[in-house]
């Protein structure tokens, strides 16, 4: 593989995937970034935006499994994980593998369901592996959780705790469509279009589960210049020392703008990092990592603001001197 | 109006209460002046008058009027005249630009002192502006300077290496001299910088630390799309060599160096593209001089004039101020602005003074004083213009040739001086020769015989000597620039001829404001000082331990908020206990004083670190007050 080829193979997915998924370009671009760099997604978003859709639509393209949890207040850790079950033929307990053992986890409204069932997730997505009574079974690869919470409702919800947080690569917000995109739906529905038999729109598959592994392997190796490394570190850092927040980001921050960056130099035809590649995705990966001072979220200060003012504040490598 | 133009009355505007008045030739100490024809002929040697020696000189409508008496025929004086009369197709362009004013209306006084405001606090503005960006400017080089601790002033190596380059010329002179030696990636680092610097200069982009090269390139894409294209191929190479750590070649640099230049000349190639335009547009390509050296100016009458031994003067004070001035004679102008106070400032100046006053047409409604008047007459043949008797006998046979118009209207006591066949053409009226001064009225029908092409025609030259010479020989001419001072910006605006410029200036100024916005400049955020009540603060604090789940401090911090707030609302009767507070709440709200004394007193005991009882619900508790504060009036916000 090559960048070009790269670049080609990646557009060719989002072209597939806008195919059905209209308006949604950041989003696509972002969760195929997040699939490339072994990273998570947490979208943050009313219901009806197409969420689901985007798993259904990346797992026919991708020709990977996909699969659906709706998280409620009831659901336990071995609804997600999977557990063993007495089989009384065998006269033995038989592992029965839950939902997360997929490719593509749409992980529907997971501020639903406790504490208990959420930390079900830490160790797939981390490690990416299921333990149950001491025996450790890997997860297939590719491996990508997409999990959504409404940003609206508060009530019966149970808030991400910040070691959940850190393990989504980014937090994307998806905004209501503009008119024209709202119009361009109604046309597809017009002309036929149905979300539940993707099967008529013929999405092609554009590449196989191994093509994508060659794929992530193959971003890993673009070049980071010494600069971008110092000032991936600077944005980071500083978040950690912002008077507007409480805490700042982890190293993880650090290494999935990394990667992360690796990843959109290569869709982008380079074989190299750029300061801008950083500088589109710090937002995406740092907003859900820091923690906002009370007096900040009085004033409405957003995460968004802060990250934004240290992007201000850092200097870009090997620019023009100002 | 023309730039030219523009330019010519932006400058009389400008300098016009300082400058001396236009003066003629002095005359010669010893010599005798030339004579007439022979002055003519000098005066019209000299090459500022273009019409006399550009064959292809355009002449306007009016101006032709002079061919069709015979002006060009003075070949000796004017030898490029004729063709010049010849010229129809350039006549008929300048048809179209006969010269038009636009005029503002008089404005009373409280709009002039309006105006006078205005025009102190804009100017009062700039140099606050200008001296708060003085003393900004010297305060961050003052903290730079105390932050580089290690160059001290000695070390004038290291100041010059620290210094960056922002001038596209010598960065593109770096570039060159980097590339001749070999070094293309720090050569195609300059090109690029100054590629930067331009774009900088243009308003496109704004170099900053933070700025990435995709900024700019977003920057450039919003600005000027059509040079967007070949900036990005340059970023591409420029980023490749900077992160990609690319091999720069000659071949490479010379792609960079060439695109470049392509952008910066396309600016260049756009600037002189619009200055030639606006060349074009000013001047039509036609060979025009000014217009007091055309044949409707009057440059040459008052050159003529001063070599006949006058003295003229060009008078730019107010004719309300003409008892200032010592000259024997004053020449009204059709542009001279005459109103009651300058009309019988005359008066007083004609009765004070032996003093002579020649109206030279352009004028319907004279003063009853003056004693005559001027006639329009619609213009049909060219007749000729000849003394009258008396005026023969002194001056000898003449003939004046000046095109067709009107006439002067006066009564039996007036005298003729210049006739023809409908009537006289210059009149003149004596003060009573026993008066104590002996002053003299001299009313032309017209101005034709003050511009420049009258003295190419016959016997005109002569004929104005006389006229004027009976009157004395210091002469001040009133005319478009007398009395251009003015006494209003409005005023200064129409007198300086600057109506269409100004109007130019507007639409210009409501097409950026269409095409930016609001602001002209680049937005920047105003930066938010605010201070937040204390209370406020009891309130994020309450939230923070709501959001840790320490029930008890939420409660406290949230019930003291509470508490100071309904104190705040209820004034001081209910202020003095938590009871009179709790009465007035519930009447406020309707609920039972009971509830309501129960979470204000569960709040206050919070607050002052009673512990909690068993099975409290403190979370509940401060909610439940929140939503008190709410139906009090206002947001009691959220918990």
């Amino acid at each position: 593989m090559d960048t070009h080829e790269f670049q080609v193979t990646f557009g060719k997915i989002r072209g597939e995937v806008e195919r059905a998924l209209v308006g949604q370009t950041d989003l696509v671009e972002h969760a195929l970034v997040a699939l490339l760099a072994r990273g998570h997604v947490l979208i943050e978003g009313a219901p009806g935006l197409g969420k689901t859709l985007l798993v259904r639509v990346l797992g026919r393209v991708l020709a990977c499994d996909h699969r659906r949890i709706q998280f409620t207040p009831d659901l336990m850790p071995s609804d997600v994980s999977g557990g063993n079950v007495f089989n009384q033929q065998k006269g033995a307990f038989e592992f029965l593998k839950g939902p997360v053992f997929t490719q593509l986890l749409l992980a529907d409204e997971i501020n639903r369901a406790p504490a208990k069932t959420q930390s079900a997730l830490l160790e797939a997505m981390q490690e990416r592996q299921v333990t149950v009574d001491g025996v450790t079974r890997p997860l297939p690869d590719p491996f990508l959780v997409m999990a959504t919470q409404n940003p609206i409702e508060s009530q019966g919800t149970y808030p991400l705790p910040e070691a959940q947080l850190d393990r989504f690569m980014f937090k994307l917000s998806v905004l209501p469509p503009a008119h024209a995109v709202e119009t361009a739906i109604l046309r597809n529905h017009l002309a036929g279009f149905d979300a539940q038999a993707l099967e008529r729109l013929n999405l092609a598959r554009v590449i196989a589960p191994a093509g994508l592994i060659e794929m992530q392997a193959y971003a890993r190796r673009m070049r980071v210049d010494d600069g971008i490394v110092s000032y991936i570190a600077d944005i980071v850092c500083r978040t950690r020392g912002h008077r507007s927040l409480i805490y700042g980001a982890s190293p993880r921050a650090s290494i999935a703008l990394l990667h992360g960056s690796q990843v959109r130099a290569a869709a982008r035809g380079r074989d190299f990092v750029i300061p801008d590649d950083v500088k589109a995705l710090a937002p995406a990966v740092l907003r859900h990592r820091v923690g906002l001072q009370p007096d900040a979220e009085i004033e409405g200060v957003s995460a968004d603001d802060c990250v934004t003012e240290i992007l201000r504040e850092v200097r870009v490598p090997e620019t023009v001197a100002a | 109006m023309t730039a030219p133009a523009l330019l010519a009355a932006l400058a009389v505007a400008a300098l016009a209460p300082a400058v001396p008045p236009a003066t003629a030739d002095p005359p010669g100490s010893a010599a005798p002046p030339p004579e007439p024809a022979q002055a003519v002929r000098q005066v019209f040697a000299g090459k500022r008058f273009l019409f006399c020696h550009e064959p292809s000189y355009p002449l306007t409508a009016g101006e032709k009027r002079w061919c069709d008496l015979g002006a060009g025929n003075n070949t000796q004086a004017c030898p490029a005249l004729r063709d010049a009369c010849n010229n129809d197709a350039l006549a008929k362009q300048l048809e179209l630009r006969e010269p038009f004013s636009i005029h503002l209306p008089e404005v009373g006084l409280p709009v002039r002192l309006l105006l006078w405001i205005l025009l102190g606090l804009g100017v009062g503005m700039l140099i606050f502006a200008l001296v708060r960006h003085f003393l900004d400017r010297k305060a961050k080089e003052d903290v730079v300077a105390t932050r580089v601790p290690d160059a001290g002033p000695d070390d004038a190596a290291a100041a010059l290496a620290r210094q960056v380059e922002t001038d596209v010329q010598r960065l593109l002179e770096r570039a060159r001299a980097r590339a001749a030696a070999g070094d293309f990636r720090e050569a195609m680092g300059d090109a690029y910088a100054a590629l930067l610097r331009r774009l900088e200069g243009a308003g496109v982009v704004r170099i900053e630390p933070h700025q990435t090269n995709g900024d700019y390139l977003r920057s450039v894409r919003g600005e000027r799309p059509t040079i967007a294209g070949r900036m990005e191929e340059v970023v591409d190479a420029v980023e490749g060599a900077q992160f990609g750590d690319k091999d720069v070649t000659a071949r490479g640099f010379d792609g960079v160096w060439t695109r470049v230049l392509t952008i910066l000349a396309q600016r260049i190639g756009l600037l002189l593209l619009a200055g030639g335009l606006l060349l074009l547009t000013s001047t039509c390509g036609l060979p025009r001089d000014d217009w007091e050296h055309s044949p409707s100016g009057r440059a040459g009458v008052i050159a003529y004039l001063g070599k006949r031994g006058f003295k003229v003067h060009e008078r730019l004070l107010s004719v309300a101020k003409i008892n200032e001035s010592t000259v024997d004679e004053l020449v009204l102008l059709p542009g001279a602005r005459l109103g009651k106070e300058e009309w019988s400032a005359l008066a007083r100046w004609m009765a004070t003074g032996e003093h002579a006053l020649v109206i030279a047409g352009g004028r319907h409604h004279l003063p009853d004083w003056v004693g005559m008047r001027i006639v329009e007459r619609p213009a049909t043949a060219s007749e000729p213009v000849v003394p009258s008797d008396a005026a023969a006998k002194r001056w000898g046979p003449l003939q004046v040739r000046v095109p067709e118009g009107n006439y002067v209207e006066c009564g039996a006591e007036d005298r003729p001086l210049l006739r023809r066949k409908h009537g006289p053409y210059a009149a003149q009226r004596r003060s009573d020769e026993e008066g104590e001064f002996e002053n003299r009225v001299l009313v032309l029908a017209d101005d034709f015989l003050f511009r420049n092409a009258s003295l190419l025609l016959a016997d005109n030259a002569v004929a104005l000597d006389h006229l004027l010479r009976d009157g004395g020989t210091s002469i001040e001419l009133a005319g478009d620039l007398t009395g251009l001072v003015s006494t209003n910006p409005v005023q200064s605006v129409q007198r300086g001829r600057l109506g269409p410029a100004m109007l130019q200036l507007l639409a210009f100024v409501v097409l950026l404001f269409a095409h930016k916005g609001a602001r002209f400049g680049r937005p920047v955020h105003a930066e938010r000082v605010e201070r937040r009540a204390f209370a406020e603060h009891v309130r994020a604090l309450g939230l923070h331990y709501a959001r840790a789940r320490a029930e008890r401090q939420a409660l406290a911090h949230v019930g003291q908020y509470a508490i100071e707030r309904l104190r705040e609302r209820f004034g001081r009767g209910a202020s003095r206990s938590l009871s009179g507070l709790a009465e007035a709440v519930a009447t406020r709200t309707g609920r039972p004083v009971g509830e309501v004394m129960r979470l204000l007193l569960e709040a206050r005991d919070a607050s002052k670190g009673v512990p909690a009882d068993k099975g409290a619900r403190d979370l509940e508790t401060a909610a439940e007050i929140t939503r008190l504060l709410a139906q009090t009036g206002g947001s009691g916000g959220h918990t």
